[in-house]
C-alpha cells in the first residue's frame, strides 16, 4: 500500500530518514494527532518535519528558537517563540520534535522546563551525516575531508608543518578566551609563526587585540571550509601539527563536563583546550581608561553619539547562544534609566539588532568598548561574548541570565558568570524566570 | 608531502574501521539498546576506570548489552570476570585504531564509547584533574561513560560493589 510516507521517502536520504524516525513515533503512539506539537529550531528540518507531519493529519503548533532573531517571526503561517513562551506551563501533550546537531543542548534545555527526551522530547535523526555506516555516509565525510586539505593546501601554500589553530566556533566570548591563552599557548610549546583560522571578521579583530597578529599569521575563512578543515585536521592528526581551539566542536564527551563541580566556560578552555596549568592566568586586554587609551577618542566617541560621560546608560540585549529578555521588558529599562536621567542606548552589532524603543543605536567598536563603557558609566546586557571583552571594565555591570539548564550540570548562569569566570569580581549578575521580570526592575530601579 | 596520498591511506584505514564495526554490530550483535566498550592497553587509567563503573551504564542508562572490546590482554581477562559485560572481545590495536581514525572523520556511532580521553576529541579533559577537586575517576566516569559520579559513588558506598 502506497502512503503519503512512502511517497516521500522517495524525496531524499535526509527526507527519508526524517520520515523513517516519524514514522516510529507515530507507530509507537508517541505521537498522536491529539499532540500539540512544536518543531525546536526553526530550521529546514524542521520545515520538512511539518510537512510531512501535515501531509499525515497532524497540526503542529509552532517553532520554538533560541535565535532572538527568528523569536517573534512566522515560518509556514506558525509562529516561532521562545521556548519559555509556549512551554514554561508544563502541559503532557506537549510534543516537541528536534532535528537539529545541537539537540543535546536543546534536550537540556527542555528538561528545565520539565520535558523529557524520549517522553515529551523526541529528536529525529537526519542520519544522512552521522550514524550512518554505509559505504555512501562515509564517503560524505571523506569528501569534506579532501575539500578540507584544498582548503589546507591553499593557506599552507609551500609552508609544510606550519603549525595551523583552528578556531571552528566564531562565538566572540569563545574567542576572547582563545586571545587570552593562545600567546602563552605558543610561547610554551615553542611554535613560532603559526596560522589561525577564524570565522567571521569579529573573531579576527579580538585575536589583533591580543596582537596575535605580531606572532602568528591569522586568516578569516568561511564556516564550511573551517568545517571541512577541522574534518582534514583530525584524519591527519598524527601527520599535521594542529590545535582546534574548542571543547567540544560538534564531539560530545567533554561537554558533558561543562559545569560539573563547577567547571566554568574559562576553566574549560584554561585546561581542557589549552592544557594549562593552575597558575597559568589569562592574558589581560589592557585596554582600560588607566592603560593609556587615548582620552581625546573616546570622548570623541561620546560627541558624535550624543552620549553624556558619567551618565549614560549602554543596553546590550541580544545573545546568541542564550535566550533573551523580551524587548518589552528591555523598554520597561530604558524607561526606568531615562527617568533617573540616563541618556539610554542599545548597542547594535548588526542589522538585526534594532535599538529598544526609546533609546539610540550605537554601535561600540570592540577595541574602544572597555574605556567608553568606563566613561558611559552602566552597562545592563543580557550574557554574550560582549560581556568577557568588558568585564574588566570599571563600571556599573548589570548581566541578566535565563533560569534553567542550558549545558550539562550547570545552568547558564553557573558557566557563564563572569565572576564565578573571574573576568572581574563586581559584575551584577541576575538570573531571571521566563515571565517573572519584576525583579530584574526592581533592581533597575534601585540603581 | 604529498598531502592527497596520504589522506587516501587514513581513509582507507578509516573504511577497514567502517567494515570491522559493521562486522561488529552484525557478529557480536550490537542492537538497538547495546553498546560497546573500546578500552586501550596505551590508556589503562582510564580503562580500569570504565571497568570498575561500567555496570551503572547498565543499572543507570538502560543498556541491555554491554560489549567490550580491547587490545589488554589484562583488561580482556578483567572485562570476562564483570557480570554486567555481556561479551569482551579481544582486538589489535590496529582495529582499535581503526575505529578511533573513523571516528575522527564523523560520530558514526552512538553505540560505541571510547575508552579514553587522550587523542580522541580535540580537548583533553584529563587536564581537569584537580581542578575543583575533581579526580580522574569523576571525569571519566562523567565525560566518557556519561554517567552522574555522585549516584555511582552513592551505590558504591552502600554496596561495596567496587573497588
Amino acid at each position: 500500500m502506497s502512503t503519503d510516507m512512502d511517497t516521500y521517502k522517495k524525496e531524499s536520504p535526509k527526507e527519508k530518514n526524517i520520515a523513517e524516525n516519524l514514522e516510529v513515533l507515530i507507530a509507537e503512539g508517541k505521537i498522536t494527532r491529539d499532540s500539540r506539537i512544536f518543531f525546536f529550531g526553526a530550521n529546514k528540518s524542521s520545515l520538512e518535519m511539518n510537512d510531512l507531519l501535515r501531509s499525515r493529519g497532524f497540526v503542529p503548533e509552532g517553532f520554538i528558537d533560541n535565535s532572538p532573531k527568528k523569536q517573534g517571526t512566522l515560518v509556514r503561517g506558525m509562529p516561532v517563540s521562545r521556548p519559555e513562551d509556549n512551554l514554561s506551563t508544563w502541559n503532557p501533550n506537549i510534543r516537541i520534535l528536534i532535528a537539529s546537531e545541537y539537540h543535546a543542548e536543546m534536550c537540556r534545555q527542555l528538561e528545565g522546563l520539565g520535558y523529557k527526551k524520549d517522553r515529551q522530547a523526541f529528536v529525529i535523526s537526519v542520519m544522512n551525516n552521522f550514524y550512518d555506516t554505509s559505504r555512501t555516509g562515509m564517503e560524505k565525510h571523506a569528501a569534506s575531508a579532501e575539500r578540507g586539505m584544498a582548503v589546507y593546501k591553499r593557506l599552507m601554500q609551500e609552508e609544510t608543518k606550519k603549525f595551523l589553530f583552528l578556531c571552528p566556533y566564531p562565538g566572540t566570548g569563545d574567542i576572547f578566551l582563545i586571545g587570552g591563552y593562545l600567546g602563552k599557548y605558543m610561547d610554551r610549546h615553542e611554535i613560532v609563526n603559526p596560522l589561525i583560522t577564524v570565522i567571521g571578521k569579529a573573531g579576527e579583530k579580538i585575536l589583533k587585540m591580543y596582537g596575535l597578529q605580531q606572532k602568528a599569521e591569522i586568516v578569516t575563512i568561511p564556516q564550511e571550509d573551517s568545517n571541512d578543515l577541522v574534518n582534514f585536521m583530525r584524519v591527519m592528526r598524527d601527520v599535521l601539527p594542529y590545535l582546534i581551539l574548542n571543547d567540544n566542536y560538534l564531539r560530545t564527551m567533554h561537554r558533558r563536563l561543562r559545569g560539573y563541580k563547577g567547571i566554568d566556560f574559562h576553566t574549560m578552555f584554561k585546561y581542557a583546550v589549552f592544557r594549562m596549568e593552575k597558575d597559568d592566568n589569562i592574558e589581560s586586554l589592557g585596554m582600560g581608561m588607566s592603560d593609556g587609551t587615548d582620552r581625546d577618542s573616546i570622548e570623541n566617541f561620546f560627541k558624535k553619539e550624543g552620549l553624556v560621560l558619567g551618565k549614560t546608560a549602554v543596553l546590550s540585549p541580544y545573545a546568541n547562544t542564550i535566550s533573551n529578555l523580551p524587548i518589552e521588558v528591555w523598554g520597561e529599562i530604558a524607561k526606568i534609566l531615562r527617568e533617573k536621567g540616563y541618556t539610554v542606548c542599545t548597542n547594535s552589532a548588526s542589522d538585526g539588532e534594532s535599538a529598544i524603543k526609546g533609546t539610540k543605536s550605537i554601535f561600540i567598536p570592540f577595541p574602544i568598548a572597555v574605556p567608553v563603557l568606563e566613561r558611559a558609566g552602566l552597562f545592563i546586557a543580557m550574557r554574550s561574548g560582549l560581556c568577557d571583552i568588558v568585564a574588566s571594565a570599571r563600571c556599573k555591570k548589570i548581566i541578566f541570565y535565563p533560569k534553567g539548564y542550558i549545558f550539562g550540570s550547570c545552568s547558564t548562569y553557573d558557566y557563564f558568570s563572569l565572576n564565578t569566570m573571574k573576568l572581574c569580581d563586581d559584575a551584577v549578575e541576575l538570573e531571571f524566570e521566563a515571565g517573572e521580570y519584576g525583579e530584574l526592575l526592581k533592581n533597575i530601579e534601585q540603581l | 608531502m604529498d598531502y592527497a596520498t596520504v589522506l587516501g591511506e587514513k581513509l582507507e584505514t578509516a573504511d577497514r574501521g567502517r567494515l570491522f564495526w559493521n562486522q561488529l554490530v552484525k557478529r557480536l550483535p550490537i542492537e538497538a539498546h547495546d553498546v560497546a566498550i573500546a578500552l586501550f592497553q596505551r590508556d589503562r587509567e582510564c580503562a580500569g576506570i570504565v571497568l570498575d563503573y561500567g555496570k551503572y551504564l547498565a543499572d543507570l542508562k538502560q543498556y541491555e548489552k554491554i560489549y567490550i572490546l580491547t587490545d589488554d590482554p589484562e583488561l580482556y581477562e578483567k572485562a570476562r570476570s564483570e557480570h554486567w559485560v555481556a561479551t569482551a572481545r579481544k582486538c589489535s590495536t590496529e582495529q582499535l585504531d581503526q575505529l578511533v581514525l573513523l571516528y575522527q572523520l564523523y560520530k558514526f556511532s552512538r553505540q560505541l564509547i571510547f575508552g579514553t580521553l587522550h587523542n580522541i576529541e580535540d580537548a583533553d579533559g584529563t587536564f581537569l584533574k584537580g581542578v575543583k577537586d575533581i579526580s580522574l575517576e569523576e571525569i571519566v566516569v562523567t565525560a566518557v561513560l556519561d554517567l552522574p559520579f555522585d549516584k555511582c559513588v552513592c551505590a558504591t558506598s552502600n554496596t561495596n560493589l567496587l573497588h
